[in-house]
């Protein structure tokens, strides 16, 4: 849900980068936070466990178009993929208003994707929400290696719904498809909380 | 290959025999000890007994199979029953003063425990025997009748692996003679063809067994890529030769069906009891029945990739709308990316003062070094860097995000410092642990420094082994190279008793220690020493460690520092600065061949607290 604060015309923004462990989800983040000025990024944090490879969670505030008047700000999140963090996934989308979800495209790790897209979808209806009515983006990371398996086969996986959501491939750790990616879950976003034809400032 | 096959079958047959001599031997000593001779059974029910007994044994062990199978296996029981009187008989014939015709009449009637242990023998020597223990499968008895033309040609040209393949023709072959499985192609599949196999029956379950239909579509795997999967207590075969022994060597076939009906999981898993048909008898260590007993949800996960490659696109191919991304043209795109900047060096507004002399912005060699070092850390994730050249050396740093990284990099200056003036010893790599932090400094073989930060309590361990992976074989080529300055060092008088003492044993992770002190002096801390022997040099060490590490320490942006390790081969120095009742700076230094480095951090920190007791 955004949060309008009318005295500083701003409006705020929740995006979660979801998904299984080692997916790529802060990669994402890495690369959005290099390639954005200074003065539409603010300070990335990471969370550590303490744990070899899993983080809390990861905060991007980024700032973007104005809309109406109103700067708009995407505050990008990632959660933990690993199955046992589930609390802080549920906690992290708590008012969420899109969501990413990072595959990894490497077979091997098929059956995690599913399993954390169901995870999504759990999680998500315990605030009341659903992936159908939830603007959402798939992301099919790691397309680079060799061991991937065929778009095919990863939409049949994971993009059944009633309508198909958006996919993209990508590499994230190059960038590849990361801004993409990030630009059609912000105006799937940007189109859910102003409606369509509205007028628009950049 | 075939020898293993005949040290098994030979296996099987002695121990066939033994049974039956030790029943032999059983009877003719009863006989001998007069045990039993009083037992009086009617011949009749005697001669009835062994062949009732064997049919019903026959119909409750191997029930899988047909009522004519029941009936030989209990007609082989009967065989053996009476081979083992008549060995008996022969055997009581040339123990006893008795004639042939007698011992017969002893062996199979007039003495009783003869053929009692008889029909409890004879099933026992049978199950002893393998292939003859469990009747063949139904479809494998109507695949041998179907192979009159191989057998004749292994008469003519013997190839003995050929007796642990089970013939081509299973449980599925359409007619004899055809292709059994024949690999799909995905392009013959018709629409008509698509919507037959999604309405034929799914028979997924732990002891569940497929609906076979005839012709029906199979996948094909490989079954080098399924071996590890095998507990090897199961089969005899190593799985090379195991693969060769299936029905479809080196391939299990699986229905599509069944894998269609597990795509959308991600993963298919097929239960043992579908799988195990492909296996022979031969290859099994245990009768069938037991491996379902002892693995009774055994599955066994199926590549997926080549399973995918197997299933007709039409098959996963959607038929959903796909997103409407109509209205997202109203929006232009929020993000417009620059090139992906390097790393912004931190900015110099924390206690850095030994980053004065550092250059500018990174040069390309150092880039590289950097981002070589970058991929031998890649495991420990979500390390930021930032390289340097402090007097034309190197300094590449590694931080988790949420640490102070200017600390970071003056507490890595600092640490290539201590590394210059220590360069006589050959340290290797130096762990500084705060109470917020932990960071790993390793010399390169530049003459420069690597260090890499992360949070108290994150992958130290690993960090160490990595970085000591990246260091290479090299020494850090230092620019001063300096010796520990000489110190003076006396034995501890009560090293044996009080606090010294108790810190000692505290220490013994670190071997066997000889407590000695250096005095306070000037500034110069006073240094508790635990080592094998009283090592001036080790106390000068300790004080170095003091001077560049311990009095220059930011406390407010790293946390207080617990201690420091120093690293030389399989020698471990443990540094830790002491808090003493007197006041006066203090350190104490143990050292020792350690291969438990978190145990002896745990003892030094024990040792400091009774050093530091009042």
């Amino acid at each position: 849900m955004s949060i309008i604060n009318y005295a500083a015309k701003v409006i705020n923004f929740k995006l979660v980068y979801y998904g299984p462990g080692l997916a790529g989800k802060t990669a994402n983040l890495q690369f959005i936070h290099r390639c954005l000025p200074d003065t539409n990024r603010g300070k990335m944090i990471s969370l550590a466990t303490g744990d070899d490879r899993t983080l809390f969670f990861d905060f991007l505030p980024v700032s973007a178009t104005g809309v109406r008047g109103f700067t708009t700000r995407f505050q990008l999140y990632t959660v933990p993929g690993q199955t046992l963090y589930n609390m802080t996934r549920k906690l992290v989308l708590r008012g969420v208003d899109g969501v990413v979800f990072v595959a990894d495209s490497q077979w091997e790790r098929l059956r995690e994707n599913v399993e954390s897209l169901r995870n999504l979808d759990e999680n998500l209806k315990e605030y009341g929400l659903a992936l159908a009515t939830t603007p959402c983006v798939l992301q099919y990371n790691k397309r680079d290696l060799g061991h991937v398996a065929p778009l095919d086969y990863l939409e049949y996986l994971l993009n059944r719904g009633t309508p198909r959501v958006p996919f993209f491939e990508a590499v994230a750790v190059d960038g590849r498809g990361v801004f993409e990616t990030l630009n059609t879950v912000s105006r799937m976003v940007l189109v859910r909380e102003f409606g369509q034809a509205q007028e628009v400032r950049t | 290959m075939a020898r293993h096959r005949t040290r098994v079958r030979v296996a099987h047959w002695v121990r066939a025999a033994a049974l039956g001599a030790a029943a032999v031997a059983t009877a003719t000593i009863s006989f001998e000890w007069d045990l039993g001779r009083d037992l009086v059974v009617p011949l009749l029910l005697l001669a009835l007994t062994p062949p009732l007994a064997y049919l019903l044994m026959a119909a409750l062990v191997v029930r899988e199979t047909s009522p004519l199978r029941c009936l030989s296996w209990a007609m082989a029981a009967c065989g053996v029953n009476a081979a083992l009187g008549l060995t008996t008989a022969i055997a009581l014939s040339l123990s006893h003063p008795l004639s042939l015709e007698g011992a017969v009449m002893r062996a199979f009637g007039t003495f009783v425990p003869a053929p009692l242990i008889h029909l409890v023998t004879a099933p026992l020597v049978l199950l002893a025997l393998p292939r003859l223990a469990m009747p063949p499968h139904a479809g494998r008895v109507r695949a041998s009748s179907l192979r009159p033309a191989a057998a004749a040609l292994m008469i003519a040209l013997p190839n003995y692996d050929d007796v642990l393949r089970p013939p081509a023709a299973g449980a599925w072959s359409p007619s004899p003679g055809a292709a059994v499985f024949q690999r799909t192609h995905t392009d013959d599949v018709t629409a008509a063809e698509t919507s037959a196999i999604l309405d034929m029956p799914v028979v997924v379950g732990a002891m569940a067994r497929p609906t076979l239909v005839p012709a029906e579509p199979m996948v094909h795997v490989a079954f080098d890529r399924l071996a590890s999967q095998l507990p090897p207590e199961v089969f005899l075969l190593p799985p090379a030769r195991l693969g060769e022994s299936l029905r479809e060597p080196h391939a299990l076939v699986v229905p599509r069906r069944l894998v269609i009906a597990q795509l959308a999981e991600g993963r298919v898993e097929i239960p043992w009891t579908l799988l195990e048909d492909q296996f022979p008898d031969v290859a099994l260590a245990m009768p069938r029945s037991e491996i379902r007993h002892r693995f009774p949800d055994w599955v066994l996960s199926l590549p997926m990739d080549e399973v995918v490659s197997q299933i007709p696109t039409a098959l996963i191919r959607l038929a959903g709308p796909a997103a409407d991304l109509s209205g997202i043209g109203q929006f232009p795109a929020p993000f417009e990316p620059g090139p992906p900047a390097p790393e912004t060096p931190p900015e110099m507004d924390g206690p850095a003062m030994a980053l004065a002399a550092m250059s500018g912005s990174p040069d390309e060699p150092l880039v590289t070094l950097a981002r070589g070092l970058a991929s031998v850390l890649a495991p420990v994730t979500a390390l930021e860097w930032q390289a340097r050249r402090i007097a034309g050396r190197p300094l590449v740093c590694f931080t988790a995000p949420a640490l102070d990284r200017p600390a970071i990099e003056a507490l890595a200056a600092r640490g290539l410092t201590l590394l210059d003036r220590l360069a006589t010893w050959s340290i290797e790599q130096v762990t500084v642990r705060t109470t917020r932090t932990a960071c790993v400094m390793t010399p390169l073989p530049s003459g420069g420094v690597l260090a890499a930060a992360v949070h108290r309590g994150g992958p130290v361990a690993m960090l160490e082994i990595l970085a000591a992976r990246a260091r290479g074989t090299a020494g850090g080529g230092a620019s001063a190279v300096m010796a520990p300055p000489a110190t003076l060092v006396k034995p501890v008088a009560d090293g044996h008793s009080g606090r010294v003492g108790a810190a000692a044993r505290a220490l013994e992770v670190f071997g066997t220690l000889v407590p000695a002190e250096a005095a306070q002096e000037g500034g110069a801390p006073a240094v508790y020493i635990f080592a094998g022997r009283a090592d001036a040099a080790l106390a000068g060490a300790a004080r170095v460690v003091h001077d560049t590490l311990v009095a220059r320490h930011d406390e407010a942006a790293l946390g207080r520092l617990d201690a420091v390790a120093l690293r030389r081969g399989r020698e471990r120095v443990i540094v830790r600065p002491l808090q003493m009742p007197a006041g006066g700076p203090a350190l104490l230094a143990a050292a020792g061949e350690v291969t438990l480095a978190g145990r002896a951090q745990r003892a030094a920190a024990r040792a400091a607290t009774l050093l530091e007791a009042r």
